[in-house]
């Protein structure tokens, strides 16, 4: 909210500069968001008034005049504004003036006649646009007066970002003023608590228990003119437009009481019932808004229809205008919720919404009713008829036991009982002694509406203490070992094999759109969906890291001919549960030129790396990926897998990605291989301790055998065959070398066989006896052809 | 006799290890150990000395002599290998060769020292889900659905509850925050975490602000933990951290489930306090919000109301990420763009 810092100077008696009641407020109050200085650049701007108007001899379109600026001699301005007339009070820029828009003005000779200054227009002084020709001041507008003072822009605008706990009592100037007499070391201000007083009682009926207190005042004999212009001032130093007096002095009296205030046209409103409104029941606001009505909105009624959302804004029909003579005035409180839902279900964020959706203490209705009369009364002539007060339940002062233990233990310092003492009183409250030695009996008064508990007042009486005076103590509890996380664990590990492995992390949103499930052949309703997504791109939480990785390749082929990224992320699948699973997955993708499959197998690599590291033990790729755990996105069909470990379990997926996916990203002239590997899965590494395996004693004999194979034979299966025939002296067997003709669908492979024993170095009749089995089953098998042998 | 034998040696021996070719070296060979060379002559004349001389000279004269033979051999090895390692010259400035190394997010990178720093605290890492419900978002944390608290977070919503069935709604949690509970639930004071992690706010993205960003909670409870075992700790983090010393200021502020609520700011990094353009001349640098945590927060947990005192804190990862390496847009975090993890 802005404050007038005038205002706040003449309400608390401080002597304090703006400067240092910012410091003030930010160590012990609230954030100051920026003040501004309304008379910056009009030091030199005073009022004057024009004696003459001549034509400027050597120029059509300029004046010269002589204007009085009460000093001895008049000064000589040339002025180039049409409007400019002798008479006129006008608003003048010395000499040695910097105006707000930066321009200095000098004495200069302007096309042969000196001009002594300048008559300004309202933009040269920064306080509008308008240029069309100069300000022209009242002719009551004293000369010699600086401009600044006349307009009340001696003035400072603080804006204060008051926090959402204390909007009830600081969003208005008499809640800060409070603030900085604590502050300083002054007494509390208490408030006048009695509602205007009246002859006749004015019908007023409150029907639900949502308007906790109904406050009314009919005046008579108004004259709804021009407010002064000190009220005009303080109104547009806090960003409020003047309008006519009975507006800006409801406008007014809420700034300096926070309590905002109606005021109906009384001929046009005989009663008041306040209730909620009847569903469908219409109401024209007096921004012309049309509301229907809903059963839970709160309605002030002249007893037939509604004539204004009660807290939020007045009906059209029943508001006041210049014309206005007798006035019903609305002073009155409601209950917070129900006023922040009709708030946001019209979207009406008027200021008198605003404050009492921060739960205003009716108490002040009182205080904030006999302000506006005493304006009213002076500044429009006004006369009370009649007044109400409906208050059923009325709030009084609580209170609230502080244990002095409870203060020391928290802010862990030794303040002494008296400036505990001092620091509550001074923030209006009163402190006796408990029956308990430790206890202070606490009455909070009812503006206070967040003081509630012992530590609300903990917090107060450490604010204003001062945080800086608490020494920073270690903390000193037993040392405990804290609990290891092996997911984090995991996904360390996992990340470090890639970035050994020569991948680069990069980070991707959780949600993704239609397109991007549809690009990967996951459909839409498998997703879990945001239900108010920021945009539509970012409607589904992801079901694979893929989408993301697939719009990081696309965008790094831009610098890079060949890409390789990786990501750990969460992704989410729905579940029959409250809440969806979470599953931790690493995604790895590489971008390349080459079309040998090479992409995949490098991915394949990393997997068992990672296998490896976490003791996981041999990974097993399977084409078939039917029987997966996991959900495959739509992969290229001769190029992809399943990645299992040795007993079946769903570790991951690798694949190519299709020219549909890629087509939707937009990613041409590169073959792209994905992988996704589930993290969760290598909790195991944390409690993994890979054993040691004596060195062998006895040397090894290998054997290398190479082969054509059939074009559709996995290598896998030859391996395997060996295994089983290669007798208990076979080690290892190591396929070191595919080839693949796909002009002539030749293939072959060479892999070498290791043979060993652990008690004696073999001899060769042995090995050539393992050697002659396995050659013979491999013979047999069709589609083989053995090619050499060594 | 014996000082010329000494004589020629020394001279030999220093010209022998001067000589700059193959050449020069031969010549020596010549000068001193031909058939006309000086130390030849010498040994010519020892026939001529009785036989005691003999005995002390001949010995003399033989080491002499092997010993500008080894000098001359050596030194044409030495002059070889250089004639050799001349034709080997490579060119040192010439590119390296790199084997291909990826690189961390810069984010991971901060989150795994942060980690380290608090684990080395005794904290344990704990997490929750990034979906999680009304409750342990909101209302477990003493935001109940009509508190204007919750207008601070915009929200993503994943699935509400019209039967007002308390809580039940889910949300994309708006800070990790929704973890205190969780985890006091399942564990009993004293205990210390951190909670890293991501968390979501339905707000437009611009160079400072991101719909997706990364949080650190910590949480300290036990019998008597006070605002003064927050200060320690906060510094001693971020003195660890920025690796010099850091002062912390606390400033009142709102949080519901905190009370007393603090943002706290830490001396500039960049000037130490002395005001600067980073801290706009204050000399402090708003880093996060913190407070002693609110008894109903502890109740919601299960645990009986002031049975315990606790802090809880929280910032985000991303500030200091951009603070550490002077990142000036947080979208460029998400963007995918690997020209910024390979500087890292």
């Amino acid at each position: 909210m802005l404050y007038s810092y005038n205002w706040l100077k003449e309400l608390s008696g401080t002597k304090k500069s703006v400067h240092e009641l910012v410091d003030l407020f930010t160590v012990h109050s609230f954030e100051v968001e920026g003040t501004q200085d309304l008379a910056r650049g009009l030091e030199k701007v005073v009022i004057g008034k024009v004696l003459t108007k001549t034509k400027h001899p050597n120029a059509d379109r300029l004046h010269v005049t002589t204007v009085d600026v009460g000093t001895q001699e008049p000064l000589t301005i040339v002025c180039g504004a049409p409007n400019v007339a002798a008479g006129q009070k006008v608003a003048v820029a010395l000499a040695g003036a910097t105006l707000p828009t930066g321009v200095a003005i000098t004495k200069s000779t302007i096309r042969g006649q000196e001009s002594q200054g300048m008559i300004c227009a309202e933009d040269d002084l920064g306080i509008g646009k308008n240029h069309d020709g100069i300000i022209v001041l009242p002719d009551d507008a004293p000369v010699g007066e600086h401009f600044a003072v006349y307009t009340g822009r001696n003035d400072t605008v603080i804006d204060i970002k008051i926090l959402p706990n204390r909007g009830h009592d600081c969003l208005s100037h008499i809640g800060i003023a409070h603030e900085i007499r604590a502050l300083e070391g002054g007494c509390a201000m208490p408030l006048d608590e009695a509602m205007p007083s009246a002859t006749a009682i004015y019908d007023a009926t409150v029907t639900t228990e949502n308007c906790r207190r109904y406050g009314a005042v009919v005046l008579d004999d108004i004259t709804n003119t021009t407010t002064p212009q000190w009220m005009r001032n303080r109104l547009r130093t806090c960003g409020i437009k003047p309008i006519n007096a009975v507006v800006d002095i409801t406008n007014y009296v809420m700034l300096e009481t926070g309590q905002p205030l109606h005021a109906f046209d009384a001929t046009r409103v005989s009663k008041i019932v306040v209730r909620h409104a009847q569903a469908g029941e219409t109401l024209t606001l007096l921004d012309d808004t049309v509301c229907t009505l809903t059963a839970d909105d709160l309605v002030i009624t002249d007893g037939k229809k509604p004539i204004a959302l009660a807290g939020v804004m007045g009906g059209k029909e029943s508001g006041i205008t210049e014309d206005t003579t007798t006035l019903v005035l609305e002073s009155a409180s409601f209950d917070a919720p129900t006023i922040r839902a009709m708030q946001r279900r019209y979207g009406l964020l008027t200021d008198a919404a605003f404050r009492f959706e921060r739960d205003l203490d009716p108490n002040v209705v009182a205080y904030a009713a006999t302000r506006a009369v005493a304006l009213l009364t002076d500044i429009c002539g006004a006369r009370v008829v009649a007044a109400t007060d409906i208050y059923p339940a009325p709030v009084s002062p609580w209170t609230v036991p502080l244990a002095l233990s409870a203060v020391h233990s928290l802010l862990s310092t030794t303040i002494a009982t008296k400036d505990i003492t001092t620091i509550l009183t001074r923030l209006g409250m009163d402190v006796t002694h408990g029956k308990k030695q430790d206890t202070l009996i606490v009455t909070v008064p009812t503006v206070r509406r967040d003081l509630t508990t012992q530590e609300d007042l903990i917090e107060e009486i450490g604010r204003l203490y001062g945080y800086d005076k608490i020494t920073p103590t270690p903390l000193c509890e037993a040392i405990i070992t804290p609990e290891i996380n092996t997911l984090r664990r995991a996904e360390h590990a996992a990340m470090d094999i890639c970035i050994a492995d020569g991948f680069d992390e990069v980070k991707s949103y959780a949600y993704y759109a239609a397109g991007d499930a549809d690009a990967i052949g996951i459909a839409t309703k498998d997703h879990v969906t945001v239900l108010n997504p920021l945009a539509p791109d970012y409607v589904l939480m992801r079901r694979s890291l893929l989408p993301g990785l697939c719009r990081a390749v696309k965008k790094n082929l831009s610098y890079f001919s060949d890409v390789h990224i990786c990501e750990i992320g969460r992704i989410y699948n729905s579940a029959d549960a409250v809440l969806p699973e979470e599953h931790l997955r690493l995604g790895a993708a590489i971008a390349s030129r080459a079309t040998d499959g090479s992409q995949f197998y490098e991915l394949k690599g990393v997997a068992e790396h990672l296998a490896a590291r976490c003791g996981m033990g041999t990974i097993i790729c399977d084409a078939d990926i039917e029987m997966s755990a996991m959900t495959v996105p739509l992969l290229h069909a001769t190029r992809r897998a399943v990645v299992r470990t040795q007993a079946g379990d769903t570790f991951g997926w690798i694949g190519e990605i299709t020219t549909h996916t890629k087509k939707f990203y937009g990613i041409k002239n590169v073959r792209v291989a994905v992988m996704e590997l589930a993290i969760d899965m290598l909790t195991i590494a944390d409690t993994h301790i890979p054993l040691f395996t004596p060195l062998p004693k006895y040397p090894t004999a290998a054997r290398d055998l190479s082969m054509t194979l059939p074009s559709r034979m996995q290598v896998a299966t030859v391996t395997a065959q060996i295994a089983d025939v290669g007798g208990a002296l076979l080690r290892d067997v190591t396929v070191f070398d595919v080839y693949y003709n796909r002009a002539t669908e030749e293939r072959s492979m060479a892999c070498r066989m290791t043979f060993g024993a652990d008690d004696r170095t073999l001899l060769t009749e042995e090995v050539d006896a393992a050697m002659a089995s396995i050659t013979a089953h491999l013979d047999k098998m069709p589609g083989i052809t053995l090619r050499v042998s060594t | 006799m014996k000082k010329k034998i000494a004589a020629i040696r020394k001279d030999a021996l220093e010209k022998i290890t001067a000589a700059s070719d193959v050449q020069t070296v031969e010549a020596l060979r010549v000068s001193f150990l031909g058939k006309k060379g000086t130390l030849t002559a010498l040994l010519k004349n020892l026939k001529d000395l009785s036989a005691t001389e003999k005995k002390s000279i001949g010995p003399l004269a033989n080491a002499a002599k092997k010993a500008i033979g080894d000098a001359l051999e050596k030194q044409k090895e030495v002059l070889a290998s250089m004639a050799n390692a001349e034709a080997e010259w490579i060119d040192v400035t010439a590119p390296s060769i790199h084997a291909r190394r990826g690189h961390l997010h810069p984010l991971t990178i901060v989150q795994r020292d942060i980690e380290d720093i608090f684990t080395s605290l005794g904290f344990a890492i704990a997490d929750g889900p990034d979906i999680d419900t009304e409750f342990y978002n909101f209302d477990a944390v003493n935001m109940p659905d009509d508190h204007p608290g919750r207008d601070m977070q915009d929200t993503f919503w994943i699935s509400r509850e019209d039967s007002r069935a308390k809580g039940t709604g889910t949300v994309l949690r708006t800070h990790t925050s929704s973890v205190q509970v969780r985890y006091m639930e399942k564990h009993t004071p004293p205990l210390r975490i951190i909670v890293p992690g991501r968390v979501f706010r339905n707000e437009a993205t611009d160079p400072s602000h991101e719909h997706t960003f990364h949080q650190f909670e910590a949480l300290v409870v036990g019998p008597d933990v006070s605002v003064a075992h927050f200060l320690s700790t906060a510094e001693t983090f971020f003195t660890t951290f920025f690796k010099k010393d850091i002062t912390v200021r606390l400033r009142p502020s709102y949080f519901p489930f905190v009370e007393p609520g603090f943002e706290f700011d830490i001396s500039c990094t960049s000037c130490d306090g002395k005001g600067c353009s980073v801290c706009k001349k204050t000399g402090w640098i708003e880093v996060g919000g913190a407070g002693m945590v609110h008894q109903n927060v502890f109740v919601a947990a299960g645990y009986e109301r002031n049975a315990y005192q606790g802090f809880a804190w929280g910032f985000g990862l991303e500030r200091l990420v951009m603070m550490k390496y002077k990142i000036d847009d947080i979208r460029l975090f998400h963007s995918g763009d690997v020209r910024l993890t390979r500087q890292f």
